[in-house]
This record gives C-alpha cells, structure tokens and sequence, in this order.
C-alpha cells in the first residue's frame, strides 16, 4: 500500500510514528483511518505529505487569527485604527500562496494569490514556519536577504508587529480557556 | 520620576499624511514634545524632510541627491502639499516649545541640518539620530557630526538586523568617545534588562514603533530606579499623549 499526498500528489514514503501508532479502520466505513490528534480523523484520501501540512497548517494558525480578530474586542480596536493593507506571502519549497488582509477593522484570510496586494513577501516555508513559532526573527531574515519584501516597508514592519499583538492575544485566551 | 518625553513620528504619521505640514501641526495640537523625521539633501544642498531616498519624477525614481531643489518643490504629496523643506519646518514651529529629531544616513545630512538650525538659532532642540535600516558603525555616521558640533544631541539607533541581541552591539565604548546620549530601540526588542543596562551607563533610553495600548502602556510603566522611559515615539502620537498623560500624572 502506498499512500499519496492529497494536495501535490506526491508519494508519501514515511509516516512519522505518532501518526503510524494513531492509525485505526473506521467501522462504519470501513476504510483505514489516522487520528492525528488535533486534526482530527483525516481519511487516507486525505492525506498530506508533510511539506504540505506545514502549509496547511500555517493558513489554519492565520485563520485562527482571523476568528480571534471577530472575537476580542482589544484586537478589534487596534485593527479599527490601522488603514487597510493587504498582504501576500508567497512561500517556495514547496509553493504555496495566501494573503491576509488586515486594517478598518478587519483580519481576513485567503488562500492563493491576489492581484490587489499592498506588500508582497517572498521566502522559504521553512524560514516563514520559523519566523512563525518565533524561532527567528523576522527583521534579521531580511537583512540576510532571506525573508524578500515588496511594497510599504513601513506596514510591513506593522504587519509583524500586528502578528506579534495577534499571538500574544491568543496565547492569553488559550491560557484562560485551558484554565 | 522624570516624565517620558513624546516624540510625533512623522507628525502624526497615521492620522495623517506622513512628514507633510498638515501632520506636524496635527501632531503639534495633539501635544507632542517633539516631531521626529527623516532628513534627506538634495544636489544643491537643501534639506527635505522626507523617508523616501528617492522621488518619482516622470514615471520613475530618481535619488533626492540628484534632484534639484527646483525640481522637489513641483512634486506634491498625496495632500498635494510640497515636500517641506527644512526651513520651511523651522520656520512654522519656531514659536512652538518643542524639539526635533532628524534620522540620517550621512553625516553630511547631518552637518547641514546643524547649519540650518544655527541660523534659526535652535540647535540645542535638534537630534540627530542613526535610522534603523542602517548597519554603518557609531564613528562612520558621527565621527565628523561630533567634530563640527561638539553639543548637538545624537542618538544611536540599534539596527534591525541585530534586534535581538542588542547588547553586543550597543557600541557603549564608541557612544561615550563621540559624546552619543541615547539609544533608541524597536519596542519589541526593548526589554528591561536593555533599559537598566543603558541606564546604569548613564545613556537615555528611547522606544521607537509604537502603535497598540497594550504595548504603550508596558513601556510607559516600566521604571528602574525612579527613572521611566526617556522617550517613546509613535505614529499614534494622540494615543502616546493621552496615556502619558493618565499614567504619569498618577
């Protein structure tokens, strides 16, 4: 048996093993079946190879920004002060595309590319998943030239500092929540 | 305690349009102490108060440093206001009590803007800061400042790409040779350790990048020794005021 990425259709030669020990038949459907936790149950035929859940899981981190943004009044305020930009990422090795627009109010995300972006970034999945987790700096990966930029540096600089507030925010709420 | 002192970021860089006149009056009622911009030399010798290195001039851009002061003057802002001039600044706020912080990316830039406010006899409201985009070292952008002026303010911007391990490069050994009195950090590497560190070494400590109350509010509390924060700067400078102003007073 062999399985195969659901988004690049590549072959999937390894399963880490927390992944391999969560591995079920579902009766109902009888179909094999990975809990992965806090995915949930993902059937085969939508399995992603790992590069791919890297991305996939970035867009949900940013969609989780978004619910926050209708939830917290604090963050709403902030978002209600700053002008709209809309910004595009676009991550290489592998591809993969999604803008946020933020400002008047709003945090809005999407999958893909938008021709209306206001600040472009250009970088590896690794380097953005890092920047991310807060395992590097944002500022020091672009003057390493490793994080490229287009467009309004000084929202760009915004931007960071807006994610920085967004984390933060959330850290908080799961915080309380978990208590 | 002393109180911290607001810097308008480009006037009031985010109720406004940036470093025109409009948004330094704006920021000016709003109640700042003092605005912060850009400064930038044109071929003739003029200074423009301006971010921007370049200008669009028939459909691309040309550096200001070759541009003529003739030409900057036919170009408009989004507010279609002119890119002001340093006199011209100095002219509109010279009845005002306030200070002025310049950002500069050559020393040149820096000894025309001494010039200019020698003649308008405010040189001793004048600060001339390092921008945080630039890597160059303390002597490279002060060496000839200090040496044409031995009292005019400075400050040492940390540069972004060392961020986050400011303290080997705070260059204190260079800023006490050239006279340098503050350092300026972004708000999200200024931690406590930092401001102790660079009081304990008799410097001042500014705060530049902020926007959101939360973080406003952090630095506007933090105190070492009955000593607040310097400075703080910000494109919000109505928010910076008002929170000064409700937490200090207390």
């Amino acid at each position: 048996m062999s399985l195969v990425c659901n988004n690049c259709g590549r072959k999937i030669e390894t399963v880490s093993l927390q992944c391999s020990q969560s591995i079920t038949v579902n009766s109902e459907t009888n179909k094999w079946e990975c809990d992965m936790g806090r995915c949930g149950v993902v059937s085969f035929d939508k399995f992603l190879c790992e590069n791919c859940c890297i991305n996939s899981s970035i867009l949900e981190i940013f969609r989780g920004f978004e619910r926050l943004s209708e939830e917290n009044q604090e963050l709403h305020e902030e978002l209600d002060e700053l002008k709209t930009n809309i910004v595009q990422t676009k991550l290489e090795n592998p591809d993969f595309a999604y803008w946020v627009e933020f400002g008047n109010g709003k945090f809005k995300v999407g999958k893909g590319e938008t021709g209306d972006a206001t600040i472009n970034i250009k970088c590896s999945q690794e380097v953005w998943s890092d920047i991310i987790a807060g395992r590097k700096n944002s500022y020091s990966e672009f003057f390493k030239g490793n994080l490229k930029v287009e467009g309004d540096l000084q929202y760009f600089v915004v931007y960071i500092d807006l994610l920085d507030l967004v984390s933060e925010i959330n850290h908080e709420v799961e915080v309380v929540y978990n208590e | 305690m002393n109180k911290t002192f607001v810097w308008g970021h480009r006037g009031a860089g985010f109720r406004d349009v940036e470093n025109s006149m409009s948004s330094f009056k704006k920021a000016v009622d709003m109640g700042v102490d003092g605005i912060k911009t850009e400064a930038q030399l044109s071929k003739d010798g003029e200074i423009f108060l301006c971010f921007q290195q370049s200008l669009g001039k028939n459909g691309e851009y040309v550096p200001i440093k070759d541009l003529d002061s003739s030409e900057i003057r036919t170009l408009r802002l989004d507010n279609n206001e002119s890119v002001l001039t340093l006199p011209e600044f100095f002219s509109e706020f010279k009845n005002h009590n306030i200070r002025y912080n310049f950002d500069i990316r050559d020393p040149e830039i820096g000894i025309r803007i001494i010039e200019i406010a020698r003649k308008f006899k405010v040189v001793d409201k004048i600060e001339l800061a390092k921008t945080a985009m630039d890597g160059s070292l303390l002597p490279d952008i002060f060496g000839k400042i200090r040496e044409f002026d031995k009292n005019v303010t400075l400050i040492n911007t940390i540069f972004l790409k060392y961020a986050t391990n400011e303290k080997e490069h705070l260059e204190l050994e260079s800023m006490r040779d050239l006279n340098i009195q503050g350092i300026n950090v972004k708000y999200n590497f200024a931690t406590f350790e930092l401001f102790k560190l660079v009081k304990e070494n008799g410097f001042k400590f500014y705060v530049w990048g902020l926007l959101f109350n939360r973080s406003i509010q952090k630095f506007l509390k933090m105190n070492y020794k009955g000593q607040s924060v310097d400075a703080m700067m910000s494109n919000f400078p109505d928010r910076l005021v008002r929170l000064r102003n409700e937490i200090q007073n207390n």
